[in-house]
């Protein structure tokens, strides 16, 4: 690359269009992107790409392959889509509940630990009443602060959140009995 | 992550074999995927035999015959393979889904456009381009030119699956100021045999989940870090 060159102003930028943006889908950039998505097996791809608001989330992609009119989704102003990115996340699981709180044992996802290092107490008031409803002994939960944006603001946020995880089968019941089985034959008594 | 991007998704995107008009909010609340009140206050857009459009809380739900695709912009992510799984392992078993990817992706500003340029420069050089990378430099206003879209991919052998891993920079579209990029991750998984054996798909799809955002944060985050490196430079 050249250093101080006159290039270093334009290659980045926004005026060129592409088929993520909702300007011109006619675009030479459109082209060539669809000769790369053309290369999968049955013209599928599991991307989301960037937001395309005229088509809600559908990529170039979808717009080849739906023959039908879609229906013209909200558009967003893009300081309008909430977002919550968490600084710190734990999973937890119930071990005691009580009449205003409960107790539970946290795993730092945001560390990437694998294991309950830590203990806390909270208020059962600080739960949704559809959560409130989830919460028992064993019950598991993420609980993420992070910062809330929406319309230009910003604030520092705690949420709570129980998971709604598919009932055990049958089949969760004898991998998780083979892998207690393989735990059983690699312990080496002295 | 490196920042507190401005704008934040992730989602989980299955193809297979769907029927889009059984999907609705009252559906996803009636068999507990999602609670009763956020389903009361769902937002339907379209319900059809070939898509289905509604969103309930923070999850965004697009659904046609080939494809479902759940996503958020909202903390814990987790909550999008819940409803995968609880939905195709529980409900749904006899779906047949063949592919599946897990999408992360961010817009982020850089401060500057001049920073902006020197990232796309850095990623995408003009100098190879030879006489008409010349050219390209040479446009303004309207006229402006250079680099759109650059994606990388890695590929992968996981288990019965082909994995490819796709990683694209752009300017973003969405942030109103000249100095946004967008940095989005495709961790993408396709039977190697062609099968369509859901069994496998979302046991894989459980298993990989956690890591595979977390491998996709480390990309955006290299994209992220090129930032401090051009201005480094100054």
């Amino acid at each position: 690359m050249r250093a101080n060159s006159p290039t270093a102003d334009l290659i980045f930028t926004n005026r060129q269009t592409s088929v993520y943006s909702a300007t011109d889908e006619k675009s030479a950039g459109l082209n060539s992107l669809n000769s790369q998505i053309d290369r999968r097996e049955d013209n599928q791809s599991t991307s989301t790409a960037q937001t395309d608001f005229k088509t809600a989330g559908l990529t170039a992609n979808d717009k080849k392959s739906i023959t039908f009119e879609i229906p013209q989704a909200r558009r967003h102003n893009p300081q309008s889509i909430a977002t919550f990115s968490p600084m710190q996340e734990w999973e937890g699981y119930v071990t005691e509940v009580k009449d205003e709180t409960f107790t539970a044992h946290l795993v730092d996802i945001t560390a990437k630990r694998r294991i309950a290092e830590e203990k806390i107490e909270i208020s059962i008031s600080d739960l949704s009443d559809q959560d409130k409803d989830l919460l028992r002994e064993g019950a598991l939960f993420r609980w993420s602060i992070g910062y809330y944006k929406q319309h230009g603001t910003k604030m520092k946020s705690s949420r709570i959140v129980f998971r709604r995880l598919p009932a055990w089968t049958k089949s969760d019941f004898m991998k998780a009995e083979q892998k207690a089985k393989e735990l059983i034959g690699a312990i080496t008594w002295e | 992550m490196l920042i507190d991007p401005d704008l934040e998704d992730a989602s989980i995107v299955l193809l297979g074999d769907f029927n889009p008009s059984i999907f609705n909010p009252d559906w996803f609340s009636r068999n507990g995927v999602v609670g009763p009140q956020d389903a009361q206050l769902g937002q339907v857009d379209v319900i059809h035999p070939d898509l289905a459009q509604f969103r309930i809380s923070d999850l965004e739900f697009s659904i046609d015959r080939k494809r479902f695709q759940v996503l958020t912009r909202v903390a814990p992510l987790i909550k999008l393979l819940d409803v995968a799984m609880k939905t195709f392992t529980e409900l749904l078993p006899h779906t047949p889904v063949a592919q599946f990817g897990i999408n992360r992706s961010i817009h982020f500003r850089t401060g500057s456009e001049e920073v902006r340029n020197k990232i796309g420069l850095t990623l995408a050089p003009l100098g190879p381009w030879g006489e008409w990378g010349i050219e390209i430099a040479k446009g303004s206003g309207e006229l402006r030119g250079g680099m759109t879209s650059l994606s990388m991919q890695e590929a992968l052998k996981h288990g019965a699956f082909r994995r490819l891993i796709t990683a694209t920079v752009q300017p973003s579209a969405l942030i109103p100021q000249p100095d946004g990029i967008f940095v989005g991750v495709n961790d993408h998984f396709e039977r190697r045999d062609g099968l369509r054996d859901s069994f496998i798909v979302f046991d894989t799809l459980n298993e990989v989940f956690q890591s595979s955002l977390d491998r996709s944060e480390s990309i955006i985050d290299r994209v992220i870090a090129l930032k401090d490196e051009v201005n480094a430079r100054k």
